[in-house]
């Protein structure tokens, strides 16, 4: 049996989420140096390390987010401010590191989960259990529809049209089914919320914290 | 559409877009959670799991430049205000979270910006067109474009003024952008929500009769929201000169 990957295993959704947005906040809003390039870096290395996400989903995720980040940029480019541009960069540059490094340390499925064990409000943690569990039939139907539309030659608008809608409406019929079997069998969407306490926890949100505090003092 | 983290440093508008959206996003929960069904729910996350993966399509607008559909009016077409503006917010915060697509620090300008104000667009609309035939198609196309070049110059105004980003640039891309994306989402939106009433009507419980007079009399508290972010957004404008002002000043003032 795979073993869970060590992050998962001491440190719980919330604290990894807390210790996420800390972080994320702490080097969005530092004064752009080296060193905290260097922290977000090291962090996102850490992280890569103890949460083993599939190679292909973090260098996807950081060639995307970096991508997003700089494209931005392009107005302060041709502005032709260089020294502005230059500063911007960096701190965009470490702010989408931290960024992508607490995308990886959680997982879709836990957010919801994560999110109760912070108090946040109870519609937006469901909302976000039925989003994230409506995602995978969204493809899979989509898949399908796509399929049986290039079978019966079908193109242009209309037939892209009739493909949303159809699409729409048959996994908003399965949801149905799915929210009404889970109601019945008295579940809730959410998972039980778990605490955010352990030694792995505390560990991982108060790193966290120096790190943060760190790229704020550092850069003074 | 997405500001990533970095661009805007400047706590007041940081915080204050945060508040905004924190506050219309609380009251929208509010107004959601007296109808809470499991249809609803089930109904609701399915098109915010669908705006979700619309959002990742980034589609070819001008040379060098894309652009993405944002689902807000088929949102707010199909669910009415209080769910749609629930929905996108899981949408922007679920980008922001897992797939680092947004800033945490300027998830509040985010949301203000692909929430709030296009939602508040086509509700406006939706007030002024309820009664017209194809209201309901007028509605999607202009209240959809409407949302877009107003969030896009909201976000240009940010750019220019808080991150020193040249005017006319910034400004002519964004709009010029959002006003085309607008239009193309506007009228994609008409389409599905006409086969849509026309395959499952039972879906669109949020455009019945009933809830459109209700839909109408929210128009005045959506122009109070859009009113109240032009306030505290204006409280937030600069008096030094723009980045396009500055670049003017100094080639004046070269020899």
């Amino acid at each position: 049996m795979k073993r869970q990957p060590l992050l998962s295993r001491w440190v719980t959704p919330g604290a990894r989420l807390l210790g996420g947005v800390v972080l994320a906040l702490g080097f969005a809003t530092a004064r752009p140096s080296v060193w905290a390039l260097t922290a977000a870096a090291f962090f996102l290395l850490a992280v890569i390390q103890l949460a083993a996400p599939p190679p292909r989903r973090w260098q996807g995720r950081l060639a995307v987010a970096l991508l997003g980040s700089s494209v931005v940029l392009l107005p302060f480019a041709l502005g032709g401010d260089m020294e502005r541009l230059g500063q911007m960069l960096l701190r965009t540059t470490t702010a989408t590191l931290a960024a992508v490094a607490m995308s990886l340390s959680i997982r879709g499925t836990e957010l919801s989960g994560a999110l109760e064990s912070l108090r946040a409000p109870r519609a937006i943690a469901q909302m976000v259990a039925h989003t994230t569990a409506q995602l995978g039939s969204i493809a899979s139907e989509g898949k399908r529809l796509v399929l049986a539309r290039k079978l019966r030659g079908a193109r242009g608008t209309s037939a892209n049209l009739e493909l949303m809608s159809s699409l729409l409406i048959r996994c908003a019929e399965r949801a149905e089914r799915r929210a009404l079997a889970s109601e019945l069998r008295g579940s809730s969407a959410t998972r039980t919320a778990r605490a955010l306490g352990g030694p792995g926890s505390a560990l991982f949100l108060g790193s966290c914290l120096v790190l943060a505090l760190g790229a704020h003092w550092m850069a003074r | 559409m997405h500001l990533p983290d970095g661009i805007v440093s400047s706590p007041a508008i940081l915080v204050g877009a945060a508040l905004v959206s924190a506050g219309v996003v609380s009251a929208s929960v509010t107004r959601v959670a007296k109808s809470d069904r499991a249809q609803q729910l089930a109904w609701t996350g399915t098109l915010a799991a669908f705006a979700l993966a619309v959002q990742a399509v980034n589609v070819p607008a001008a040379p060098g430049v894309s652009a993405h559909a944002l689902g807000a009016s088929l949102l707010t077409l199909l669910l009415g205000p209080a769910s749609a503006v629930l929905a996108l917010a899981t949408v922007v915060l679920l980008q922001a979270l897992l797939f680092a697509d947004g800033g945490v620090a300027a998830l509040g300008i985010n949301v203000l910006n692909i929430v709030v104000i296009p939602v508040a667009a086509v509700t406006l609309v939706r007030g002024l067109f309820a009664r017209l035939p194809n209201g309901l198609r007028w509605t999607a196309i202009l209240g959809t474009t409407l949302g877009n070049v107003v969030a896009g110059s909201a976000l240009a105004a940010i750019l220019v003024f808080k991150a020193g980003a040249p005017a006319a640039w910034t400004i002519g891309t964004l709009v010029g952008i959002q006003a085309l994306a607008g239009v193309v989402e506007g009228l994609l939106t008409a389409g599905a929500v006409a086969k849509i009433r026309q395959r499952a009507p039972r879906l669109l419980a949020a455009s019945a009769p009933g809830a459109r007079s209700a839909a109408s009399r929210n128009v005045w508290a959506w122009a109070a929201v859009c009113v109240g972010i032009a306030v505290i957004a204006a409280s937030f404008a600069s008096s030094a000169p723009d980045a396009l002002e500055l670049v003017l000043s100094r080639a004046h003032a070269a020899p």
